[in-house]
């Protein structure tokens, strides 16, 4: 129990608790499955309601395609007031993704995170970066500036890690 | 437990279903109404000076400890936690009373556990009239025993709740002469969705601060102050507000005939009044409107006290400003706190968490603790670190009580000492 513990109770505290945040990550799995987003799917991975796995298919037209990429997802605890990890699982070769799998996505940002965005929109955000890399606000420097002169030689070699690790 | 038998009822109706109640006939709420936060039916219906609306505690949970808070919806900056508009929420009460009532048992629950409430509705009764015909239902509400016992009310309600939810969908512009018939359920009516200043339908209806619907053109709003309720005199600190869409596409499709006459009628208004340039009735205060308080002024600006995580339980000022008043008579853990301006005003309204606040209760002045100032450039580390960190002056004895309890020996020393910066750090790793 976490009320209170801002400043000891004397003032306006945190009462975010477990049960709303797993009723708010059950609603998103409910409707995920009722209305699931093209090109992906998400789900707990086991029993615990606050680690999920993604799966993302690269999209067609981009190095990407064919590629199967599995993402894990963390729910904090006082979701959905601060924003879930997100992190690459399966290798890419991508400038906002770095080679521990973390993504450089604004909206997963602490201060650009909405209590209104759901992971259906995360997903859907993740999977535009497929398409339009932002080489801007890399995580990976080296790939972004390759993205922006040599066009050509990164996308081979983003489709060449996609068959050695995405299939 | 959670099949929905007969129709494709929204997920969120059924998911809230299955938690506390095998109930299976729960309305079907209109997604208009559900909130951004929870994904739930809204429940004490909170509306933003943009216009958007969410839970009270949803809003309460996502505002920011440290800085302006910021619309989940449409990032509007505010500062001020606005009070519940008991307008949208008597409407929801009618609208859905099985679905609300459910929520109404999850959220009691909840705040149980939590201790801390959200206000109820009588507090309100007394200060100030703002409903014009939903008294007698909420009075019902505030009756209703604990969710313990709530499984009996439940029961008996149906039937009443039944008539009137087949009353509301069979037909949206639900007469108005049904008011006698049923004390605790009524369908909506005209009468349930007025302005509290020219008594007609709303019209472009703007949520204040205070929680009042009011025609747009029903605010008079002057240049450059913040405008104020003409109910209850509070200020509205957040810019002039924007018309509540959900709120005006309700009173549109619930209330059309109405609706379509007050339309008519202020046209013919406009055009009578056209002759003479500004007094129509229709105008906007058009200056007033993309006004909005610079509190980041306020906030970098040296000489301001900012109390972060302290909230005025008057305006909703959060994190408070300036002088910060404690209540020393107020027993909830929660606190009663003002702020300089609402210190000074006469009206004190109840606290934003039900605290039962008597105007004869005594004030203290609280500083804010220095340390708070200095990790002002570096909340984010304070948040994830150690939460406990950032007390005030207030809660520093319970601090040092921990301290020697927990760690004895080791800690006695620097506790007595008058630094606090020394202690917080001994307290780091113990916490």
């Amino acid at each position: 129990m976490n009320s209170g513990s801002l400043s000891g109770g004397r003032s306006w505290p945190s009462r975010t608790s477990l049960t709303s945040s797993g009723k708010r990550i059950q609603k998103e799995m409910a409707e995920l499955n009722t209305d699931p987003p093209a090109d992906c799917s998400a789900g707990p991975k086991g029993d615990n309601l606050y680690h999920w796995v993604a799966t993302l298919f690269g999209p067609q037209g981009t190095p990407y395609e064919g590629g199967i990429y599995f993402l894990d997802i963390t729910f904090p605890t006082n979701y959905p007031y601060k924003p879930p990890k997100v992190v690459f699982k399966t290798r890419i070769y991508h400038c906002n993704v770095d080679s521990s799998g973390n993504v450089g996505l604004d909206i997963l940002d602490e201060n650009s995170w909405s209590p209104a965005l759901t992971i259906s929109k995360v997903l859907h955000d993740l999977r535009s970066i497929f398409t339009n890399p932002n080489p801007y606000k890399p995580r990976v420097p080296g790939i972004a500036h390759l993205f922006l002169v040599d066009r050509v030689k990164h996308n081979a070699l983003a489709a060449e890690w996609t068959q050695r690790f995405a299939k | 437990m959670s099949t929905p038998e007969n129709s494709p009822a929204a997920v969120a109706a059924v998911a809230a279903a299955a938690g506390d109640n095998t109930d299976d006939e729960v309305e079907e709420f209109s997604e208009e109404f559900k909130c951004c936060v929870c994904l739930d039916l809204i429940y004490k219906p909170v509306v933003l000076a943009c216009g958007h609306i969410s839970c009270f505690w949803c809003v309460f949970e996502a505002m920011d400890v440290w800085q302006e808070s910021r619309c989940p919806v449409c990032r509007h900056p505010y500062y001020h936690f606005p009070s519940i508009c008991w307008l949208l929420h008597s409407v929801l009460l009618k609208l859905y009373p099985k679905a609300y009532q459910i929520r109404e048992t999850q959220v009691t629950k909840e705040e149980k556990a939590h201790g801390t409430f959200s206000p109820q509705f009588e507090n309100y009764l007394g200060e100030f009239h703002t409903m014009v015909q939903g008294e007698d239902c909420l009075d019902r509400e505030s009756l209703e025993p604990d969710p313990s016992g709530s499984d009996n009310t439940t029961g008996m309600s149906t039937n009443s709740s039944d008539k009137v939810t087949k009353n509301v969908d069979v037909d949206g512009t639900c007469s108005a002469g049904s008011d006698h018939v049923d004390r605790c359920y009524k369908p909506i009516s005209v009468n349930d969705l007025l302005c509290l200043i020219c008594k007609e339908v709303l019209y472009r209806p703007v949520v204040l601060n205070c929680g009042h619907v009011f025609c747009e053109a029903c605010i008079v709003a002057s240049n450059n102050e913040p405008c104020q309720c003409p109910m209850c005199q509070s200020m509205h600190p957040n810019g002039f507000p924007k018309v509540c869409l959900v709120i005006e596409g309700f009173v549109k499709q619930h209330v059309s005939e109405e609706y379509t006459a007050r339309i008519g009628k202020l046209k013919t208004c406009e055009l009578g009044n056209s002759s003479s340039a500004d007094s129509s009735s229709t105008l906007i205060p058009q200056g007033a409107k993309s006004s909005s308080v610079p509190m980041d002024e306020h906030l970098c600006s040296s000489g301001h006290k900012v109390h972060f995580g302290v909230g005025c339980d008057c305006c909703g000022m959060y994190p408070l400003i300036g002088n910060r008043y404690k209540c020393k008579d107020c027993v909830e853990e929660i606190g009663f706190d003002l702020c300089e301006d609402c210190y000074n005003s006469s009206s004190k309204l109840p606290g934003r968490f039900n605290q039962q606040h008597k105007p004869d209760h005594n004030f203290e002045v609280i500083e804010p603790n220095p340390i708070i100032i200095l990790s002002a450039d570096f909340p984010e580390d304070y948040v994830s670190g150690n939460p406990e960190n950032q007390t005030d002056g207030s809660t520093a004895p319970s601090l040092s009580l921990d301290t020697q309890q927990d760690p004895e020996g080791d800690v006695a020393g620097p506790v007595p000492a008058n630094d606090t910066s020394g202690r917080n750090e001994d307290l780091g790793p113990a916490l």
